[in-house]
């Protein structure tokens, strides 16, 4: 602003200067020049030709014009003051100079004003290709928006004169955060222009004052809604661009209107074009955020991978050696070893604690798997009636004796994570089992487009109260004394399995006493992609 | 008791070692053990064992490597005990040439099931190496006639239903993956979910007719996530 001359910031001034030192200049020449064969008319009309071309060259075409015309009156009037009234064949002679004079001066304003014109068309364009050049140079994924906000409001009041510029983001919430309002070192917007833009966010439309009716020229411009149908008190002169992207609106640019009133139409597809950048910046500023916190994840992941594997071979290889020493002492062909009844009683009691700990910290380690972002299920047809078989036969003989199966005939293959079911269901009889002192019953049944497991033990039952609670993390149920080892985990992870099969597990009562596990697989038997997982 | 039967024992945890050499050795069979998969291919070419018994989680090489080298030259049944208990582990190591696989902790029972029913595989190819007919409990499948017999009946099989259990009971007592599986019985190209939602239809109605107790397979185990093992029973005339 400071390095705009004198001419640009006051034309009119300027040209009033001009055109008076002009006259001024040849009102001397006609008193102290002498002018012989140059008469006074003639020599004051090729004055104000040189006034026509100046007031066209400052302030443009219609200036020129005006100037053209008044100049011609000017003519007239200096004729008549200074030469007198003409008459006879003088009056026609005089007509003609002054259509002469008229048509020389118009022709003069017209070209120079044009010319004036297309310079400055073409300044205006050089100095748009330059701020767009410049704002698309700062909009690196890392750079800061208020560093943004602030080249991009110098540009913008170069090209647009004295404009406030006010940049929303999308907060992801629904809501908006003010960047930065340009030309003040405040960051709190005006409460309408907040809600206007909250309208523009929410509506993916720009809101403005009247239309320019410029299509053709500078192609398909937006089209402005009003202030009040976005919620303002009253038609204002702000426009509120949507920085829409490939995601959706990442927030608002406002505009408001400088002191020469609403932005005209090419004015307008700069702003569109500076939105669609911002719009561009702000996905790509989020989407390199996204990435950088997905990597946190993986490599979060990875650590705890990292840290299960090494925790399953640390305590499992000691753990392994231990269970298979004291599983070959037991083995009845021990042959020489034969341990007497007192010895074998505590080697069955060291076996099945070692056995306890196996199973605590495969829940442990199985959780922590579950936890990992990366894991999902393999969705592949598998038997379900043959899934539950190989939870039963996973138990050892005497606790099978307690496990009676009523499986469906003729059940066609569902889509499900054979290992992840099959540990699900284990924990599920393992529960009922541990509860329980008779036996568990596991039932298959077909659910529409989905299959029903279901394990009824005759224990004491789930109170009301803690029908939801047993599938929390570390919970324990006020029937724990039964069982009084446990991590609490072992529902949790059934719960976790359902829910990445998009099904269901919950607890009922049975009439007469016991609980009624139901794991229900709503759509094991639809196509994967065409069911929306977790 | 078995004697004379030469096991090596890999592993690079002495417990372990010393925990499995103990058993093997109290029920007469010859162990020698090595720490390191180097160690492990020295001794295998010394030694010549009739089973390998061999942990996944060794310094220096892996046991997948001491897996595929041994297999370049020996036939001997290879058993894989490992504490890593995913099933990507347990079929990239039937698929460098492991026979079967044994998740740490194990009882000594269970392992020392595993190493009869594979050292009884193994002494079977020796003694005819293309066998024809494969017996296993009351089950008797005859590769060429495409014949199965069972509790001394003929069963009527479908076509697809008797590559199956041909491709089984050729691994007999073995682990056969289900891409293995689908290969075999479909081709090369056999891996959409077409075919392996008829795998498992074809299993369930191969399993209704060769399974004496319905809900309790004796015979066609399957191994989770991993594919489906023919169980090698005693022969039962």
């Amino acid at each position: 602003m400071d390095n705009l001359s004198f001419r640009t910031r006051f034309p009119v001034l300027f040209s009033m200067l001009v055109a008076g030192t002009v006259l001024v200049l040849v009102g001397l020449s006609m008193a102290l020049v002498p002018h012989e064969g140059f008469a006074v008319g003639e020599r004051f009309a090729l004055a104000l030709v040189v006034v026509v071309g100046v007031v066209a060259r400052v302030n443009g075409l219609r200036a020129g014009v005006v100037a053209a015309l008044l100049c011609t009156i000017a003519l007239v009037a200096a004729e008549v003051v200074f030469v007198g009234r003409p008459s006879g064949v003088d009056t026609v002679d005089f007509v003609v100079d002054l259509a002469i004079f008229l048509t020389v001066a118009m022709i003069q304003g017209i070209q120079t004003g044009e010319q004036r014109d297309q310079e400055r068309e073409m300044l205006q364009r050089r100095h748009e290709t330059d701020l767009l050049v410049r704002l698309s140079a700062q909009l690196v994924p890392d750079s800061q928006l208020t560093g943004v906000l602030e080249g991009l409001s110098d540009g913008l009041r170069e090209l647009l004169g004295n404009r406030k510029v006010t940049l929303f983001v999308n907060d992801g919430e629904g809501g908006l955060t003010v960047v930065r309002e340009a030309a003040s070192r405040t960051v709190n917007a005006d409460p309408e222009l907040l809600r206007i833009a909250k309208w523009v966010l929410h509506n993916a439309a720009a809101v403005g004052p009247t239309s320019p009716s410029c299509h053709g020229t500078h192609g398909e411009l937006e089209q402005f809604v009003p202030h009040v149908t976005a919620s303002a008190s009253s038609e204002r002169d702000d426009m509120f661009l949507p920085l829409v992207s490939m995601s959706g609106v990442e927030g608002v640019l406002c505009v408001s209107a400088g002191s020469d009133g609403a932005p005209d139409c090419h004015e307008v597809a700069t702003l569109q074009f500076i939105a669609k950048l911002l719009a561009m910046f702000q996905e790509r500023k989020r989407l390199a955020e996204s990435a950088a916190q997905i990597q946190s994840v993986v490599e979060a992941d990875r650590l705890k991978s990292a840290l299960v594997s090494s925790v399953s071979h640390e305590l499992r290889t000691p753990l392994a050696a231990a269970t298979a020493t004291v599983s070959s002492l037991l083995e009845e062909d021990s042959g020489e070893a034969q341990l007497p009844q007192v010895a074998r009683d505590e080697m069955v009691f060291v076996a099945d604690a070692l056995h306890e700990l196996d199973g605590q910290i495969a829940r442990v380690l199985e959780y922590s798997r579950l936890e990992a972002s990366q894991w999902r299920p393999s969705f592949e047809w598998n038997d379900i009636n043959d899934a539950v078989a190989v939870v039963r036969d996973a138990f050892p003989q005497e606790v099978q004796a307690r496990i009676r199966l009523e499986l469906a005939g003729s059940l066609s293959p569902y889509r499900f994570d054979f290992v992840q079911l099959t540990r699900a269901l284990h924990h599920v009889v393992e529960n009922a089992l541990s509860y329980s002192r008779s036996d568990v019953i596991i039932r298959t049944q077909p659910a529409g487009d989905g299959v029903t497991v279901l394990v009824e033990d005759a224990g004491p039952g789930v109170p009301d109260s803690e029908k939801t609670d047993i599938f929390d993390r570390f919970h324990r149920g006020s029937a724990a004394s039964c069982r009084p080892h446990g991590t609490g985990l072992g529902l949790a992870i059934v719960r976790d399995i359902v829910d990445a099969h998009a099904g269901r597990v919950w607890v009922e009562d049975i009439e007469g006493g016991g609980a009624r596990f139901v794991v229900l697989l709503p759509n094991a038997a639809r196509d994967p992609e065409e069911v929306e997982y977790e | 008791m078995n004697t004379g039967a030469r096991i090596l024992v890999v592993d690079d945890e002495p417990a372990i070692l010393r925990a499995v050499k103990t058993l093997l050795t109290r029920r007469g069979y010859g162990v020698t053990i090595a720490a390191t998969g180097e160690e492990a291919l020295e001794r295998a070419v010394e030694v010549d064992p009739q089973l390998v018994i061999l942990d996944l989680s060794l310094p220096s090489m892996s046991g997948f490597e001491v897996c595929r080298r041994i297999r370049e030259w020996s036939r001997a049944p290879i058993l894989v005990l490992s504490v890593r208990d995913e099933e990507a582990d347990k079929i990239t190591a039937l698929d460098f040439g492991a026979d079967d696989y044994l998740t740490k902790p194990f009882l000594a029972g269970e392992l020392l099931a595993r190493v009869r029913a594979l050292l009884r595989r193994a002494s079977d190819v020796v003694s005819n190496p293309l066998p024809s007919v494969i017996r296993t409990g009351q089950l008797s499948v005859d590769l060429i006639e495409r014949r199965v017999v069972f509790a001394e009946r003929t069963l009527k099989l479908t076509r697809t239903e008797f590559s199956i259990l041909g491709e089984l009971a050729s691994s007999l007592g073995g682990v056969v993956t289900t891409r293995a599986l689908l290969k075999g019985v479909w081709g090369a190209d056999a891996t959409e979910s077409d075919q392996i939602h008829a795998l498992r239809v074809h299993v369930s109605h191969l399993r209704s007719k060769i399974e004496p107790e319905q809900g309790r397979n004796a015979y066609i185990i399957t191994e989770p996530g991993v594919g489906y093992r023919l169980a090698s029973l005693p022969v039962q005339c």
